[in-house]
């Protein structure tokens, strides 16, 4: 087989997702040329990367084979410290968003070891994490927060250079980053064998138990930072505001091509279906419909996204065998 | 010719009520006696009505709920279900009779459709229940929004008034409970409740042994769906209005009362009794919670803390049995 032919087999799904977005785009540029403007890009690159990374844990879950349901109240978690730490003004803002990202590895290594090393289902321990951090931000913040985040934040989610946002850099090198981890190192192997085959990884030395906690610690750290960018885009934060994210991130993940039952898909398939979300939000909210009726389109496209996406999995697992 | 006989693979013993309900009774029978202590004039027959009426809508569900554990899959879409039915009975019941009737009918109608719509997709295209429970529920949602756009509405008065009858200080409310737990003592030995459980224990040996898996999937989630619609009418009686999005916060609490009462997440372990249990055991833990002054998000709290150590203690056990 010649080397094109192969590259075209292994990557041929990630770029089709790719080709799907851009044709979505032109589509609609051409329908509403103020679509396609620099500065709204801008805003559609920053949304899509907010997306982006609270869905990089969640790959990394899927990719195992699980789910991670916490997204939401680990997202309005970080974006809620991040907003409450800016008046600690004798702390380093670098150690205030550090130690948030650790807080949020610290909470998903909860759902990691009870996942992982007791045999709790995924889905209903991290519904319960969801619940307990649900409650418990409500109760600490009293439902209403005043402060103001790290000055740092406010400047990665808004400031731009030649027109491209800092958040949608700090997206890009988090892809590079995690696309090596996958690729190239025993962990990412690791994940994706996990996914493929319980039974294989037992007898093949593999530390199993580690490699999947640590897929939901991840999935704690990206959401908090995505939550922190989330604070620096919209200048508060509120309670509810991770709610979108338990779909979103979800969607972004099936979207982009990862089997839902695990041990196939890359994330750059993940960046692909993020992007698709950004921009179908964008639409719907262009075409001026209400609320409910956005909500039924939104979730019958990804409805059929994803049935399609599943459709297409299984149908080049059975080809495999 | 000669017919082959199928490969008959052993199937483990069944045991409908797993052992763990008993243990669910216990926590209810101390939960019980900390409440005859802490406050003793709850421990009343009008008291246990109320309580009955209250928490019959979340019960409804999770048999559903319960039924699609059993088979191994989850249905995350009750919530939806409950919703769409809430708006719907709160904006168009009719007022006459018969019109009640038929409307109530044609709400279990749509029920058992959203719930045999998943079942469809699950099993014709072998994608995760979770998955498409989950997206189904964001679709029905919007939807639900649509019949009803904000909190309010009310159904017929008579629909109120016969499902909220009480008999001297027993509501209808009880008799729709003693029904369930004796329509599972005879239904549980049928030969779909059997089936039921040993595809929920092990798909491949059931379908070896001539059981048709794809039909006992489609059935349990359409089941759950209909349930999920009488949980939405009950909602609307007991509450006498409807809300386009309040009903979505009893998914979680469904799934919570179906562990409580000691069904498997792994599917083929568990039971309606253990539900009906559960149910019990979560309003008397959150009306403790009252009692003591916990402010409501901290009862939330705890309602997580307590699905957890739950999930957790009965994963523990699972994963024990299967090692041996």
């Amino acid at each position: 087989m010649s080397k094109s032919k192969l590259f075209m087999e292994k990557n041929g799904t990630t770029i089709s997702r790719y080709f799907i977005v851009i044709m979505l785009f032109m589509i609609i540029s051409i329908l509403r040329p103020g679509f396609s403007s620099g500065s709204h890009v801008k805003v559609l690159l920053l949304e899509a990367a907010i997306i982006g990374i609270a869905a990089i844990g969640q790959t990394f879950v899927i990719l195992t084979g699980g789910i991670d349901m916490s997204v939401p109240w680990l997202f309005t978690a970080g974006a809620m410290a991040a907003y409450v730490s800016g008046r600690m003004e004798n702390v380093n803002s670098i150690l205030i968003i550090l130690g948030i990202l650790l807080g949020g590895f610290a909470l998903g290594m909860i759902n990691g070891v009870a996942v992982a090393y007791l045999g709790v289902p995924s889905i209903v321990m991290t519904i319960g994490l969801n619940t307990i951090l649900q409650g418990s931000v409500t109760g600490l913040t009293s439902g209403a927060v005043n402060g103001a985040a790290p000055n740092i934040i406010y400047t990665l989610a808004t400031g731009s250079i030649f027109n491209i946002s800092y958040g949608f850099i700090l997206w890009m090198g988090l892809t590079a980053i995690v696309m090596l981890i996958l690729r190239k190192t025993k962990y990412g192997r690791s994940l994706y064998a996990l996914g493929n085959s319980r039974g294989v990884v037992y007898f093949s030395g593999i530390k199993r138990q580690r490699v999947e906690a640590l897929a939901y610690g991840v999935s704690g750290l990206f959401a908090a930072l995505a939550g922190m960018l989330m604070v620096g885009k919209t200048g508060s934060a509120y309670l509810g505001m991770g709610n979108p994210f338990q779909f979103e991130s979800i969607a972004a993940v099936a979207l982009g091509g990862v089997s839902m039952a695990g041990g196939s898909g890359s994330y750059m398939g993940t960046v692909a279906g993020s992007m698709t979300i950004a921009v179908l939000l964008a639409v719907l909210t262009a075409l001026n419909l209400s609320p409910a009726l956005q909500q039924i389109f939104y979730g019958l496209i990804l409805f059929v996204a994803i049935l399609a996406a599943t459709i297409q999995n299984n149908r080049k697992m059975s080809s495999k065998l | 010719m000669f017919k082959k006989e199928p490969n008959r693979l052993p199937l483990p013993n069944i045991t409908p009520d797993g052992k763990r309900m008993f243990i669910s009774l216990i926590i209810l029978a101390v939960l019980l006696i900390a409440t005859g202590i802490v406050m003793p004039s709850m421990i009343s027959i009008s008291r246990f009505s109320s309580i009955t009426n209250g928490q019959l809508t979340v019960l409804l569900a999770s048999l559903g709920q319960t039924l699609v554990l059993l088979i191994g899959g989850i249905d995350l879409s009750v919530g939806g279900v409950i919703c769409i039915i809430n708006s719907l009975a709160a904006v168009a019941m009719p007022e006459s009779g018969l019109g009640i009737i038929l409307f109530c009918l044609g709400c279990v109608a749509i029920g058992l459709a959203i719930g045999g719509f998943n079942g469809f997709i699950v099993t014709k295209f072998n994608v995760q229940p979770f998955i498409v429970t989950f997206t189904v529920n964001y679709i029905l949602l919007g939807i639900s929004q649509l019949i009803l756009g904000r909190d309010g509405g009310a159904p017929a008065k008579a629909f109120t008034k016969v499902l909220m009858a009480s008999f001297g200080p027993v509501s209808l409310g009880v008799i729709l409970v003693v029904f369930i737990i004796v329509m599972w003592t005879l239904l549980r030995r049928t030969k779909f409740i059997r089936d039921v459980f040993a595809v929920g224990t092990n798909a491949k040996a059931s379908a070896m042994n001539g059981i048709n898996v794809v039909k006992v999937k489609l059935i349990a989630f359409a089941i759950s769906g209909g349930c999920a619609a009488l949980a939405g009418l009950w909602r609307t009686a007991q509450l006498g209005s409807g809300s386009p999005t309040a009903g979505n916060a009893l998914t979680t609490p469904t799934l919570t009362i179906a562990v409580i009462g000691g069904t498997s997440m792994m599917g083929g372990i568990g039971g309606m009794y253990g539900t009906v249990v559960g149910a019990y055991i979560l309003r008397i833990i959150s009306d403790l919670l009252t009692f003591l002054g916990t402010k409501s998000f901290w009862s939330t709290v705890f309602q997580g803390i307590f699905l957890v150590a739950t999930v957790v203690v009965c994963s523990v056990i699972d994963r024990k049995n299967r090692s041996k």
